[in-house]
């Protein structure tokens, strides 16, 4: 059999899974191949969902530890990362047809105009080589590939950023909290801005979209859908193989050749069942994620020009605040969010502070903050505790009443923070520790800090920190009923890697090109947030995939005119 | 080992006391078995667990107040104490995170974990679904709680 291909693509997350719809939606016969490390989860979603509804922790982990070889942890959970003398990388990634999207919340809030230029507006980071217009049709592609919900009157021009096209459907109501925190609101100014609660763009469906139902209010986005109304890359995956792409699971690669020119010329890997095979390519597309592609390149000495491989390892450092309002709201009813603030998404401030974004959580006790009790697990059995122990020991009636009139008013809002690239912030190849059993690679090494003692991003959870209690306070929720947590040392990680691959103008300051073409090796491209230059405050979601469809229209009109 | 051979009906006596300590009228008779094995067969709890039920059987007596019997003749042994909140908690969590009162000691009950969360009490008090099992209809999240 021919094992050449005219692309190879290698991983089969969202990145992998846009570009091979696109392109073999536009050219029919071209013969497409992805490699994906791990296996077609489809079957499993309701097991999946059972695990979840079961567990204590409500964690991204909680419908998948029993399959430990397809989900990467934080050495929060097992030592399955290496740190030195760093803070630790707090966020995961699942090996699966269809990647992290399995697991992630489904929120798409696009990247700001401002976000492009971070260091000739605010003097900070360093500028992307594309702007907000070049990406703007695509977001509105990758928003109808996804099936994003939202407002379209709330986000053109919101921001400063023009939305060309609706939203491809209407927003998702918001829950009966969500409603009554936002009138709380109204007129309420914080920090020099004003307060607008909105809704969040997200690629879950407020109606049947192409083969999927609406949403029904599982409160399960994270870690998965039970119904498939929150979008996973495994539609677009579909979609490819419908056009005649072959997806290959559990095919880990680990060998990738050059030839004289620097093309990739022959990629090995390995079946699960340690089987090896190879496949050649015309062109090659690296599609894992940060972290995995990052280990693949060093381990076999790629786009070594700029030596950034692996560095400016980023993520979106989170905090949080948990109140109590003065009336039922009814936490736990509907989505984990569907609204949130994003004033501070942007702004002059940034020439000081980072930039954050706020949501507004419907699900109250699963991100405790009390500083007294910081185990996840402990969240409610402290309330428990707290309430039993009161007056020698509630019980009965009187002790159901005092949990139900807590439980049902307790609300979350927390924040990701913008963090800035740092060279010192990297993956390494761990030369101590075993190897990956599905791939026999090196495994990596992480280092990782995020700036402390009145820098960019600390400066940020200060802000956050008097945000929220304005927050707290504009609803009359009374200081003894509400914590907040903006120590940044007790950051928690969002799951977004970004960084490691950046794009750039130069062979020196970049991995890859505007195009997202590497500048060592011709024939090689690379998708994924680990081309993102900075973090922004936006979920990287959405921007993968335009980046993905942005690179397929490349790619087209590359081959259209290589065959005229 | 106790000697659960005797007439004394351990399980619904503690159907009886979880539904009091509880102050659910509703508790499900058969998960109240299975949590009733969670703590007849644990070897740190059960002396104690036991002596709890020999203790409120007692206690039961036509016309007795018998939360206000529980809190002066039971609650009132540091023993009986622990068992009652580990109790409470199992059937509020479905899930018993620690062994003791400590709410820092977060090892589990000896025998492995008891994953019944999608049944505890906790979602009740809430009027909510357990996380994962909505079976709503669309915007349903938009409105307070019926009941």
């Amino acid at each position: 059999m021919d094992n050449t291909y005219d692309i190879v693509i290698i991983g089969g997350g969202i990145a992998g899974a846009m570009l091979a719809w696109k392109v073999s939606e536009k050219l029919p016969g071209l013969k497409i191949i992805i490699l994906e490390a791990g296996i077609d989860r489809s079957s499993e979603r309701t097991q999946m969902a059972l695990s979840y509804a079961a567990s204590l922790n409500k964690g991204p982990g909680s419908a998948y530890d029993k399959n430990p070889a397809i989900l990467l942890k934080s050495p929060v959970g097992t030592n399955d990362y290496f740190s030195h003398d760093s803070d630790p990388f707090k966020s995961t990634y699942l090996r699966s047809g269809g990647g992290t999207t399995w697991h992630w919340l489904g929120n798409t809030p696009r990247h700001l105009p401002n976000d492009f230029k971070l260091k000739s507006k605010y003097g900070h980071g360093v500028n992307w080589p594309i702007g907000y217009d070049d990406m703007e049709k695509y977001y509105s592609d990758a928003e109808t590939q996804m099936g994003v919900s939202s407002n379209h009157l709330e986000w053109n021009g919101a921001l400063g950023a023009n939305h060309s096209k609706d939203f491809p459907m209407p927003m998702i109501w918001p829950s009966y909290l969500e409603t009554t925190l936002k009138v709380g609101l109204v007129g309420k100014s914080i920090e020099g801005k004003k307060i607008e609660v909105r809704s969040t763009p997200q690629a879950r469906n407020s109606q049947a979209y192409e083969d999927r139902p609406v949403r029904a209010g599982n409160s399960s986005c994270v870690p998965v859908c039970p119904i498939g109304a929150k979008y996973d890359a495994m539609v677009n995956i579909r979609k490819a193989v419908k056009n005649k792409v072959l997806v290959q699971y559990q095919a880990a690669v680990q060998k990738i050749e050059t030839d004289a020119a620097g093309n990739i010329s022959t990629i090995l890997f390995f079946h699960w069942s340690k089987q090896e095979d190879t496949v050649k390519g015309h062109i090659v597309v690296m599609a894992s994620n940060a972290i995995e592609s990052s280990i693949l390149l060093l381990f076999n000495k790629l786009c070594s020009g700029s030596g950034l491989v692996g560095k400016n390892l980023m993520d979106h450092p989170q905090g949080y605040g948990v109140g109590i309002y003065k009336d039922p709201i009814y936490t736990f009813r509907g989505p984990p969010t569907t609204s949130g603030i994003d004033a501070f998404r942007d702004g002059d401030f940034r020439k000081d502070s980072a930039a954050f974004r706020i949501t507004i959580g419907n699900d109250g006790w699963s991100r405790p903050v009390r500083k007294d009790n910081p185990n996840k697990l402990d969240n409610l059995e402290f309330l428990i505790n707290e309430k039993f122990r009161t007056e020698n020991f509630l019980i009965g009636k009187t002790l159901r009443q005092a949990l139900a009139d807590k439980i049902t008013r307790i609300f979350r809002f927390s924040y990701s923070t913008e963090m800035l690239p740092d060279e010192n912030n990297k993956v390494e190849l761990s030369t101590t520790d075993p190897v990956d059993p599905i791939n026999q690679l090196p495994r990596p090494k992480i280092s990782f800090k995020i700036d402390r003692s009145g820098n960019y991003n600390s400066n940020a959870f200060l802000m956050a920190g008097r945000v929220l209690i304005g927050l707290f306070m504009s609803l009359e929720v009374a200081e003894k009923d509400f914590e907040v947590q903006n120590d940044q040392a007790l950051f928690s990680g969002a799951g977004h890697l970004m960084g490691t691959l950046r794009m750039g103008h130069d062979k020196k300051s970049a991995v890859v090109d505007k195009n997202l073409q590497s500048f060592d090796h011709p024939n090689l491209f690379i998708i994924g947030s680990g081309v993102f230059p900075t973090a922004c405050t936006a979920n990287p979601t959405l921007t993968i995939a335009a980046l993905s469809l942005r690179l397929a229209d490349h790619l087209i009109s590359k081959i259209q005119s290589k065959k005229s | 080992m106790p000697n659960l051979t005797a007439k004394t009906d351990y399980p619904d006596l503690f159907f009886q006391y979880s539904t009091l300590v509880s102050g659910m009228d509703n508790l499900s008779p058969g998960l109240s078995k299975v949590y009733f094995e969670v703590f007849e067969k644990d070897p740190v709890v059960q002396k104690d667990f036991i002596r709890l039920l020999d203790q409120f059987q007692l206690l039961i007596k036509p016309g007795a107040d018998l939360e206000k019997e529980v809190q002066k003749k039971i609650l009132t042994d540091p023993g009986l104490v622990a068992v009652t909140l580990l109790i409470v908690k199992l059937w509020y969590l479905g899930i018993i995170p620690s062994l003791t009162a400590d709410p820092k000691n977060t090892e589990p009950l000896k025998g492995g974990g008891y994953y019944f969360h999608h049944e505890a009490l906790i979602w009740k008090i809430a009027q909510a679904h357990p996380a994962g099992l909505s079976g709503g209809y669309y915007g349903y999240w938009s409105y307070k709680p019926e009941n």
